[in-house]
Formats: C-alpha cells, sequence, structure tokens
C-alpha cells in the first residue's frame, strides 16, 4: 500500500516539526522517513528532501528525478509545510 | 480614371482603415489599416492613430497617404462615455457583534454558546469562548483548554489570530469549534455572550447564517430578530463565523441616499430616484423618449460622473460646460462586495448598486477640426462623410447574403448604434450609451477586482485551471497537456487563455463563479440594452417587425457575446449573426468600409 500524502526525509540534523505543522494545519498527514529508507520510485505524493542549505519539494506529479519547487534556508517552514499539503490538495500556493 | 481614395472611423477604441482604389467606378482594390484610437475620439488627438492607420492601409496598395485623392472620416458624434456605481445599501455594525470570515482551515466543528474571555484569564464555571491573541503558540493554547475543561471549566468555542485552528483542535481532549485568522482579535469586547459555529468540511453554517437561528443563540425579540438579517445576510456560505452580542450592538442595513436623475425633454422634466434601481430609471429614460439633457443631484455619485463627463466634453471643444447635452444614460442593477462597517476580520457584505453609464454627443465643429488638419498634414482633400450608424451599415451589406430590409448592429467599447435599413433605402439609426465598458466595469466591481485591466481580460478570454504540472482544464472541461511543466507559482491558480499565453486570475472566487459573473453581466447588458436599441429605430416599438440583424463592431468579436445575441434575438425570431465585411474582415471595418464606398448602396 502506497502512503498517501507527505514524506519528509532529513539529510541533516534540524528542527523541521514547523514543516510538519504547516502540513497538518492543512488536514494532510506525514511522515517523517529515514534516508535510508528512500527508494527511486515515489512512494507519496510529495517529498520533502531537507539539506544544509536547500529544502527541495518533489512531487510524484512532477518529476522523480527533478525537485518541483526549490526552498532556500530562509524560507518560513510553516509555509513550506502548507505548500507541500497544497500541492496534494490541488490549492494554489501560498 | 482612377479615383484613390480611404475611409476612416475613428472608434473610440480603434481607428479603422479602409483604401480603395476605383476605376470608372468600381473597386479594384481595396485594404485594410487598424490602429489604437490616440486620445479621446473626436479630438484632434485622433491625428497620429488615424495616421497610423492609414500608412498601413496605404503601403498595402502601395502608396503613401499623401497620395490619396480623398479621405472620408465618420460624422462620428463624439462620444464621451462613462460610468459610475451607486451603491444604495451598506452594513453599519455600530460596535463589533460580528466575524464572518472564511479562513481555509478553521478547526473543529459544530456550534458553541459562552462569554468571551482571554484564554490565559478562563475562570469559574463557564460557559466560555476562549480568544487567543498571536503570542499563543498552538500547543500553549491547546494545553491551556484541555486545563480548563479536566477543571470542569466549560469551553465551547475558541476565536484565534494565528492560522491553527487545525492544530489546536487536533491536540484537543474534546472537539469545539475554533475559527482562526481573525486578524483584530484585540477588538473582540471581553465579557460577552458569543455564539461561535463551523461547519463540516464541504458543508456551509446552518444557524448563524439564518436570522431565527441567530434570535435562538440569543434570545432576541422580534424587533431584534429582524435586524439580524443583516448578520445573516453577510455570513450566507461561509464554513466559519462568530457573532457577538454587545448590549449596546447594533448592526443594520443602512440605504445611503442615492440622489435623482431628471431627463429634460421638450415640454417636461422626469424625475427618478436612482435608488429605485435600473428598471425604473431605464423606464423613466424611455418615457422620455428625445430627451434634450440629463442631470443628476450633486453629491452622489452618479451627479459627480454626469458633471465630470459634462466638464470633459465642455473642456475639449471651449465652451461652457452648461452648454453641453448628456443625451442618453443606460442603467444595470448589479451587486458590489463592500467592506462591512465595523467588522473585525475585513468582512464584506453584497450590497445593491446602479451602475450608470452615459453618454455626451458633441457637435460637427470638433470632426470638421479633425478634418481640417488632416487636410492640412497631407494635402488631402478631406470629407465629413456620413452618419456612422449609416455607414456601419454600408459596409455590413458587403456582408455575403444580406439585404435591405436589415438592422446593423454596432456594439463598441462605449456605444451601442443601430441602423435600419428598408428597401426602400430609408434609414432610422440610433445612438445609445453603454456596451462593452460598462461589461468591463461591472465584471470589476461584482468581482471586487483592483484594475481596470483584470477586468477587460476577463471579459475578453476564456477561462482555465492549472490541474497538475502538466495539464490544464479549460473552462468547458476539455483537458490539455503539455510538453513543459507550468511554474509551481502557476500550480492550481485560475488562468485566462490568453493569445500571448495563460495569464494568472489573482483572486480567492472559484473559477466557476468567474465565469458565472462574466457570463450573467455579459446577458445583462446586452440583452437590455440591444433590446432597447431596436425598440428606438421600431416604428412599431415591438421589435418582432425585424428579420435581420447584422453584428459589427468590437462586441462581436467578443469569444461569446455574438453567440449570445444570436440566441437572444432569435427568441424575437430575428434572424442574427456576424458581419464578415468585404468577406475578408469580420465584423472589423464596416464604418471605414461603408465611408469608403461612399455610404448606403441598397
Amino acid at each position: 500500500m502506497r502512503k498517501p500524502a507527505v514524506e519528509i526525509v532529513k539529510y541533516i540534523e534540524r528542527d523541521i516539526s514547523e514543516i510538519v505543522y504547516g502540513i497538518e494545519e492543512e488536514g494532510i498527514p506525514s511522515e517523517q522517513v529515514d534516508k535510508s529508507c528512500v527508494s527511486e520510485a515515489m512512494q507519496t505524493y510529495v517529498r520533502v528532501a531537507v539539506y544544509v542549505d536547500e529544502i527541495l519539494v518533489f512531487f510524484d506529479k512532477y518529476s522523480l528525478e527533478k525537485p518541483y519547487i526549490r526552498y532556500s534556508t530562509g524560507d518560513s517552514l510553516r509555509k513550506i509545510g502548507a505548500n507541500c499539503a497544497r500541492l496534494i490538495k490541488g490549492s494554489p500556493l501560498l | 480614371m482612377k479615383i484613390k481614395a480611404a475611409g476612416i472611423d475613428i472608434g473610440n477604441a480603434t481607428t479603422e482603415v479602409a483604401a480603395g482604389i476605383f476605376e470608372d467606378g468600381n473597386l479594384i482594390a481595396c485594404e485594410s489599416g487598424i490602429a489604437a484610437t490616440t486620445g479621446l475620439k473626436g479630438t484632434a488627438e485622433n491625428l497620429e492613430g488615424i495616421f497610423t492607420a492609414l500608412e498601413e492601409a496605404a503601403a498595402k496598395l502601395g502608396m503613401k497617404p499623401e497620395d490619396f485623392d480623398e479621405l472620408r472620416i465618420n460624422e462620428a458624434a463624439p462620444v464621451i462615455g462613462d460610468f459610475a456605481m451607486e451603491t444604495i445599501t451598506e452594513t453599519v455594525i455600530t460596535d463589533s457583534t460580528m466575524i464572518g470570515h472564511n479562513p481555509d482551515t478553521p478547526g473543529g466543528e459544530g456550534l458553541g454558546l459562552g462569554t468571551t474571555v482571554r484564554i490565559d484569564e478562563a475562570k469559574g464555571k463557564g460557559p466560555f469562548v476562549v480568544i487567543a491573541d498571536e503570542k499563543i503558540r498552538f500547543s500553549k493554547a491547546a494545553e491551556l483548554i484541555n486545563g480548563y475543561m479536566a477543571l470542569g471549566t466549560e469551553i465551547t468555542g475558541a476565536i484565534l489570530k494565528n492560522d491553527d485552528g487545525v492544530l489546536v483542535s487536533n491536540r484537543l481532549d474534546r472537539k469545539i469549534p475554533i475559527v482562526d485568522e481573525v486578524r483584530e482579535v484585540e477588538r473582540i469586547p471581553l465579557g460577552m455572550k458569543c455564539a461561535v459555529e463551523v461547519a463540516p468540511k464541504g458543508k456551509r453554517i446552518k444557524v448563524l447564517a439564518n436570522p431565527y437561528g441567530i434570535a435562538d443563540m440569543f434570545d432576541l425579540t422580534a424587533e431584534e430578530t429582524e435586524a439580524s438579517i443583516q448578520i445573516a445576510k453577510a455570513l450566507i456560505g461561509n464554513r466559519s463565523a462568530v457573532v457577538i452580542k454587545t448590549p449596546e450592538g447594533n448592526i443594520k442595513e443602512h440605504k445611503i441616499p442615492a440622489g435623482q436623475l431628471v431627463f429634460v425633454t421638450e415640454n417636461q422634466s422626469l424625475k427618478t430616484d436612482v435608488d429605485k434601481g435600473a428598471a425604473q430609471i431605464m423606464g423613466t429614460a424611455e418615457k422620455a423618449r428625445e430627451i434634450l439633457d440629463i442631470q443628476g443631484t450633486r453629491g452622489t455619485n452618479v451627479g459627480g460622473m454626469l458633471e465630470g463627463i459634462r466638464e470633459d466634453m465642455a473642456g475639449r471643444v471651449g465652451r461652457d460646460s452648461s452648454s453641453i447635452q448628456i443625451r442618453d444614460i443606460f442603467a444595470v442593477d448589479t451587486l458590489v462586495p463592500k467592506a462591512v462597517r465595523g467588522a473585525m476580520a475585513s468582512e464584506y457584505s453584497m450590497e445593491k448598486a446602479v451602475g450608470i453609464a452615459a453618454m455626451v454627443k458633441s457637435d460637427h465643429l470638433m470632426m470638421k477640426e479633425i478634418a481640417d488638419r488632416l487636410e492640412k498634414a497631407l494635402g488631402v482633400r478631406t470629407i465629413i462623410g456620413g452618419v456612422e450608424g449609416i455607414m456601419a451599415a454600408g459596409g455590413a451589406l458587403t456582408t455575403p447574403g444580406t439585404k435591405a430590409p436589415v438592422v446593423t448592429l454596432d456594439i463598441g467599447a462605449g456605444s451601442t448604434d443601430a441602423c435600419y435599413i428598408a428597401e426602400n433605402g430609408e434609414t432610422r439609426i440610433a445612438h445609445l450609451a453603454g456596451a462593452g465598458n460598462m461589461v468591463t466595469m461591472l465584471i470589476k466591481s461584482e468581482l471586487g477586482l483592483e484594475g481596470t485591466e483584470i477586468a477587460e481580460n476577463i471579459k475578453k478570454y476564456p477561462l482555465a485551471k492549472v490541474e497538475t504540472p502538466y495539464h490544464i482544464r479549460h473552462e468547458n472541461g476539455d483537458v490539455e497537456f503539455f510538453e513543459k511543466a507550468f511554474d509551481s507559482s502557476m500550480f492550481a491558480k485560475i488562468v485566462l487563455v490568453t493569445p500571448d499565453g495563460f495569464v494568472p486570475v489573482e483572486t480567492r472566487h472559484t473559477l466557476e463563479k468567474i465565469r458565472e459573473v462574466r457570463i450573467n453581466i455579459k446577458k445583462k447588458v446586452l440583452t437590455s440594452n440591444v433590446l432597447r436599441t431596436l425598440r428606438k429605430i421600431s416604428l412599431t416599438g415591438n421589435i418582432t417587425e425585424f428579420r435581420q440583424v447584422i453584428l459589427v463592431g468590437g462586441t462581436a468579436l467578443d469569444f461569446e457575446a455574438g453567440d449570445m445575441l444570436t440566441e437572444i434575438l432569435l427568441e424575437y425570431g430575428i434572424v442574427s449573426g456576424r458581419a464578415n465585411v468585404r468577406r475578408i474582415e469580420g465584423p472589423r471595418n464596416a464604418v471605414a468600409t461603408g465611408l469608403l464606398l461612399g455610404g448606403l448602396r441598397p
């Protein structure tokens, strides 16, 4: 069974709970997964990859290889979370 | 012998040229030119646009503008049209009594009644509706509410400033309705009776959008219940709402004095109140028949608009504004979103309004001046070629399959013209206010848009929605896929399908809503204005006497208005369709062609 929703992968140690809250406020389930469990084929609709200097959002309807949105570390984590949920909901991004 | 001539039509929006070469009276070559009208129609500023269009047409014939033997310009009644909106009602809340906005994601669901209290100060039995400002994090808010509930304090609802409704709700032991994103949460009076309602997803609130529901919540008297319709009205369709009753709190629909319109005719003055609505205004206008002038009450929007165009025209012709007459107006009822005075989350209420377009004709002196200047600049004889409506008919009749008796209907940007040509060549014409620009203004006001340009584009282009990075769904349901993905800034946006690509519409309205408003406004304006224009040129006052109507002008080019008109007129048994001037121009260039051909040749 494929998980409906957003998968968050941390490639660095960082508190990203605000991303999770952003997704939750939009009413979409999310899950943090370990980077060793990430498969090449997307198992979820949206995958958020958190790196040192940027946060990449992969969207299965766009591409499995290329990120659909690139955020810098300065962007609001809550907004990033909300936008991940909005990709799934089909709502315009914030 | 050869004669090289050109017809020049200066319209409100475009200047069109039909240039031709006659040999022994027969047209042997003909080309068109088009340019945006420079300056206001009927003023010397038009010359620049005329030159541009003339050069284009001349070049296609291998000529220069100076090479013509004769230029014919339309005896345009230069028209200054303008549009004003008079709001007739407004909702005033004297003291804060309601919050009725639609946050994207309110929390919980249900209906709660309690006394307003700051979230960190709820003491006693309750029931309370707790209020949290932006300093209270969702985790803290949930902890406080859970704590109160554990101690036996009844908490029935919450109002938050942050966009945290779902986050708080997910952390509560017992679900309560939560309204979030209330910007002016500080203004909520404390210690007052308050009702909070959140509808389930996909539903709308039931109790607070119903005056009897509000009455039941707050034990209102029959009189108070009647007044509460204004609250209910502003909340209809919302997914969440708050109503607070303060002792001195009051809410009422206020009628704004919108002033009067006075129609001056040869032997009488007919008055009508603007706030009686469009039907009464237009009824009075038709009763007045030959209108000499129209005046509006000073200090009102409509009065100001009428004075404005009078002064505008006076300034251009260098005359006293009291000598400028307004000959026609066209009024339409509409609803406009207006901010509710005294509201706390920028709520708006749909208020009744009347949109009025007016038109003033100036004299021929102005056209004479343009003709003289043109003649001087080019050294080519320039004449004023005839009445616009009749010229349009002359051009329209070059459409294959047309012959008199027929009506030519020219719906432009500023005015609607009709010309009836009988079999014997006799003509009857009408030149009335209200056309494409009015549709634009109504779209702007009914959708509460910021700019005129976006309203104009909504009028002109069909809608679509970007559904995934690779496909859009057009408003008719068709799906279109693309090789190249849309940028994430376009994701899920409503877009206009324009010749230059997809242009996003920044709005909270749904695609369906925008489409509905656009279609309704076009139908409303076109139907009532076309029918009154036809009545004006009919001998019997019954438009079924007409058999055929040829549509020309900008509105005939609209992607749906032409078809709408065909449908509307078919109800009266009238056959109508878009012109195809000279078999190639479509509904464009009719007046210019009519001028070139020297008017009517039935």
